[in-house]
């Protein structure tokens, strides 16, 4: 973990306030986590999509994998409410 | 100084896409010494890390969900046997984790033992 450790202390840049980092952290969080929910999405969908692969993607696997990544956002929904909802 | 460390620490880890990288990153900056004298800081910090947790708990059921719940290929909608699995899915998750943690307090215990003597050796 030694990128997380902080470097050592230099400079004369100006501190940052705490509301230009919370606004820095909220927007790589939310790079990060679309980071990994396309990794996920991918896997998920070239596992059900594409059973063998071919010379090209074709139209019927073009549509299943779009079909698929509506279906992976829908399913998140549903799990976040079932979730957070129904306690 | 802190918050300047902290920044540079933003920019290394957003390199970073390994699951679950984001609890490890607020908890590494939330360790920080220089965060904890900004108790302001520290409680929104805070916030965005149950924030986190949340969102990565929700990611990883979702995919342990989809694969026990949608076995054929991906339709243009969810049928409602698929939507009811879904929903189904989540609560009994939380239902287990909740039965392991009461049922088996007392391995819990142990292992929790276990591994503090482990450690002292």
């Amino acid at each position: 973990m030694d990128s997380f450790s902080s470097p050592s202390s230099s400079s004369s840049s100006p501190q940052m306030s705490t509301e230009d980092f919370m606004d820095q952290l909220k927007v790589q969080l939310a790079q990060a986590y679309a980071e990994e929910f396309l990794e996920t999405v991918r896997g998920k969908c070239f596992e059900k999509c594409i059973t063998k692969p071919g010379s090209s993607l074709s139209g019927g696997e073009s549509s299943c994998i779009s079909r698929c990544v509506d279906r992976y956002i829908e399913a998140t929904g549903i799990i976040s409410r079932a979730l957070f909802n129904a306690r | 100084m802190g918050l300047l460390a902290i920044g540079s620490c933003l920019i290394v880890a957003n390199k970073r896409t390994m699951v679950p990288f984001r609890s490890y990153f607020l908890l590494s900056i939330s360790m920080d010494p220089s965060a904890l004298n900004n108790p302001q800081l520290q409680q929104l910090i805070n916030q965005e890390k149950e924030r986190a947790m949340a969102n990565e708990m929700i990611a990883k059921l979702t995919s342990a969900c989809w694969d026990k719940c949608i076995t054929g290929t991906p339709g243009s909608k969810f049928s409602s046997s698929e939507s009811n699995c879904l929903s189904n899915c989540a609560q009994r998750y939380m239902d287990m984790s909740m039965m392991i943690v009461k049922r088996d307090k007392d391995t819990f215990h142990m292992l929790t033992r276990f591994t503090r003597e482990a450690k002292q050796n």
